[in-house]
């Protein structure tokens, strides 16, 4: 035995739950402007507004003309949020099996407590929420869903104001099939699936077919011939021999736990040590919903703020308690903090276990997490910013480039970071250039020759002498639709007497630059 | 079971599982065998073809070049721009462990340098330490320390306990540290390789595949087991 609970208008007495004397007036929740790229319209009005005329859909201002004092309230989702959140301890002190079938309705799996009591339970819990409400019980999930639609076959909260009643379903479930007579036939558009075209609703209206009861007292395989297996499937809905399993509510878990300080902390050791503790808690958790953990989010609370925070992504999802610890430890180690921790908060983010088979021959590497534990050290001992992957980017500015995260080494390897950059070929390189990081300024004797100068030796520098060979001048500039950053310069190959071959760089008006050598 | 029949399954297999065969020659190729054979003198000249698949594994690898310009920044460009088929470690970065922080990401292409992890140091400490935790690490099976622009003063002061410490390294995880020195000094080589062709500012002008093929290297040294390999 199945029960549905269904609050209609639940985003309007979500509002009006906190102010029940305003049910007396006419009202409705309007939706916000822009809502799905629609004019601001009515959602759902209250029944004195219904009465005057005004409608789900309908604009702003046909339904002010209709209902002048029609109070318009937008929507709360806060408040949404809360009824949906009671509903679900509702239904949590009922019973374990419930599904919450669409955000307005739940059905209850009644198979392990005794349908009556359960449902005069509901009938006196229900009240303290101050929602009107259907509920109504039958053999199968789909049949209790349709009923609980109508209130002439469920049982009905109904409010006047703050005051409410029970009203008794004047055609409650029975076997003979006349409750289903009730129910339009449109009100199989509430079930969840399947999905039924609105063709299907004009067919069976110019059939004569209005109600459920006149579809279920048609013959079943006939009608499976005329409209298909869907219809066939509903029509056995109809006559309880369709049942199908409901989806248990499961609340989501939190993989976030945090642990205060008495006396705060100042050593690696113990730090690691509460680490272990919160990570023994929340793998279980992770391993209970059969996931693996990604990444490892971590909040340090300092005596003095800031706080720190730090995200690890693992190079490949696991779930074991030193897998996880050992990054979080190494990352400790190396960190320095000016303050003493007060809170630890750890927050692990789950993820399904990858189904694709590893190629049998493809290399990778062998460790990852070893590895991944050493890029975090070559980190902490070079600079964040100085190891990684390069990327030239897309200028001529020299030495310009950016130095992507050395971690992507454990993402795939082929994956071009940016496709619609220029296709360079091979041919455009020749000898590669080792470059001086600043380039050294240095002095050079230099003849004018014709617009720009020729260089004939270095006086000063790492590098000096004669030169002997000379390639150049290649201007070079950029930028130079922008005064801040516009740049521009010379550049010389050339090679010495001592048989350095150097790029000589001048910037104006006359900095002479070394901007590396070819080796 | 006869020779032929032999090279014919070998034959079979390499076109089932070509990714299986990658690190394998197709046969007994000149280009990978001639090193190998020519180790055996010590100052035979080999190419940097011949060598993309020939630095031995578990020891350290000395290339010095004989003058300012001898093309020694052509053995990363060779390295980077092997395809995944010929490549020493297909699938796995290789690492440059840059001394002094000189390496030019302009003067190779994206796809090159999307193969290299590049290791920027300050001074020749770092990149001692980070070679010593990548070895030690033994996950990425071919590090390039380049200490090729340090002054032969800063090099000499690199105790020579460190270079036993990073042999014996490389020798535990099987790594393969390849070394540029601006002249030989590193002690224990497994193999030590000079290049000799010193390049002119005409040589600018030439493609990098050109250049490739005209860098000359001399093994200068090479150990009984590399030769015996």
């Amino acid at each position: 035995m199945f029960l549905a609970l269904h609050l209609p208008a639940l985003p309007l007495e979500a509002i009006l739950r906190h102010h029940p004397q305003e049910r007396l007036l006419p009202c409705a929740t309007v939706s916000t402007a822009g809502h799905q790229g629609q004019h601001p319209h009515i959602l759902h009005p209250n029944r004195r507004a219904t009465s005057q005329g005004v409608q789900s859909g309908q604009s702003i201002t046909r339904s002010l003309a209709r209902c002048p004092t029609l109070k318009l309230l937008p929507r709360d989702p806060d408040a949404e949020i809360q009824v949906l959140k009671e509903l679900i301890d509702l239904a949590e002190s009922l019973t374990p099996d419930f599904e919450l079938t669409t955000p307005d309705t739940l059905i209850l799996d009644l198979h392990r407590t005794t349908p009556k009591a359960t449902e005069e339970l509901a009938r006196l819990r229900l009240p303290p929420l101050g929602l009107p409400a259907h509920l109504a019980t039958a053999a199968t999930p789909d049949l209790c869903h349709l009923l609980c639609h109508s209130p002439k076959t469920s049982h009905s909260l109904i409010y006047r104001g703050a005051e409410f009643r029970w009203k008794a379903p004047s055609h409650p479930w029975h076997d003979d099939l006349s409750h289903l007579d009730e129910l339009p036939v449109s009100t199989i558009a509430q079930l969840p699936a399947p999905r039924f075209p609105d063709s299907l609703f004009e067919l069976l209206e110019t059939w004569g077919i209005r109600s459920l009861g006149d579809l279920a007292r048609l013959p079943p395989k006939e009608l499976g011939e005329r409209l298909g297996q869907t219809v066939q499937q509903l029509h056995s809905l109809l006559h309880q021999q369709h049942q199908r399993l409901i989806h248990p509510f499961r609340a989501s878990e939190s993989f976030t736990l945090s642990e205060d300080f008495e006396h705060p902390i100042t050593q690696t050791e113990a730090l690691v040590f509460r680490a272990r503790r919160l990570l023994q808690t929340l793998l279980p958790r992770i391993l209970s919903h059969y996931h693996l953990v990604s990444e490892i989010e971590l909040l340090l609370a300092l005596e003095k703020p800031p706080d720190h925070r730090h995200r690890i992504k693992l190079p490949e999802s696991g779930a074991s308690l030193d897998l996880l610890l050992n990054p979080l430890a190494t990352h400790f180690e190396q960190l320095t903090l000016g303050a003493s921790v007060v809170t630890l908060e750890i927050t692990l983010t789950p993820c399904p276990p990858s189904g694709g088979q590893h190629d049998l021959f493809d290399r990778s590497v062998r460790q990852p997490h070893r590895l991944a534990d050493t890029l975090v050290r070559l980190a902490a001992l070079l600079g964040e910013d100085r190891i990684g992957f390069p990327q030239p980017t897309f200028t001529h500015r020299p030495d310009r480039f950016e130095l992507l995260p050395a971690q992507r080494l454990f993402h795939h390897r082929n994956t071009p970071d940016h496709p619609t950059k220029l296709p360079v070929t091979a041919t455009r390189f020749s000898l590669p250039l080792q470059r001086f990081r600043p380039a050294p300024e240095i002095a050079v004797a230099a003849a004018k020759s014709g617009r720009h100068p020729c260089p004939h030796a270095l006086l000063t520098g790492p590098h000096r002498g004669r030169i002997i060979d000379l390639h150049g001048p290649f201007p070079l500039s950029g930028e130079w639709w922008d005064p801040g950053i516009q740049w521009q310069q010379l550049e010389w190959d050339l090679q010495l007497e001592s048989g350095h071959l150097l790029r000589l760089a001048l910037q104006a008006p006359d900095t002479w630059k070394l901007e590396g050598r070819y080796a | 079971m006869s020779h032929e029949t032999v090279i014919q399954l070998r034959k079979q297999l390499r076109e089932r599982f070509p990714a299986a065969h990658r690190d394998a020659p197709l046969a007994p190729s000149p280009e990978i065998t001639a090193p190998r054979q020519e180790a055996r003198s010590p100052t035979s000249t080999t190419t940097i073809h011949s060598l993309k698949s020939g630095f031995p594994q578990g020891g350290i690898t000395e290339i010095s070049p004989t003058h300012p310009a001898c093309g020694l920044s052509l053995l990363v460009g060779g390295l980077l721009d092997s395809d995944d088929d010929c490549a020493p470690h297909p699938g796995l970065p290789l690492v440059l462990i840059d001394a002094r922080d000189q390496f030019d990401p302009g003067s190779f292409s994206d796809e090159d340098c999307r193969k290299l992890l590049w290791l920027r140091c300050r001074e020749p400490r770092q990149a001692l330490k980070s070679a010593d935790l990548l070895l030690r690490d033994g996950n990425l099976p071919l590090v390039l320390l380049d200490l090729s622009t340090l002054p032969a003063r800063e090099l000499q002061r690199i105790p020579r306990s460190s270079w036993y410490r990073l042999r014996q390294l490389a020798e535990s995880t099987q790594s393969t540290l390849l070394a540029l020195t601006p002249s030989p000094i590193i002690p224990g080589t497994a193999l030590r390789l000079t290049l000799t062709r010193h390049h002119q500012l005409a040589d600018l002008l030439l493609t990098r595949g050109q250049l490739q093929d005209s860098l000359e290297m001399q093994v200068t040294r090479a150990t009984a087991k590399v030769r015996s390999a």
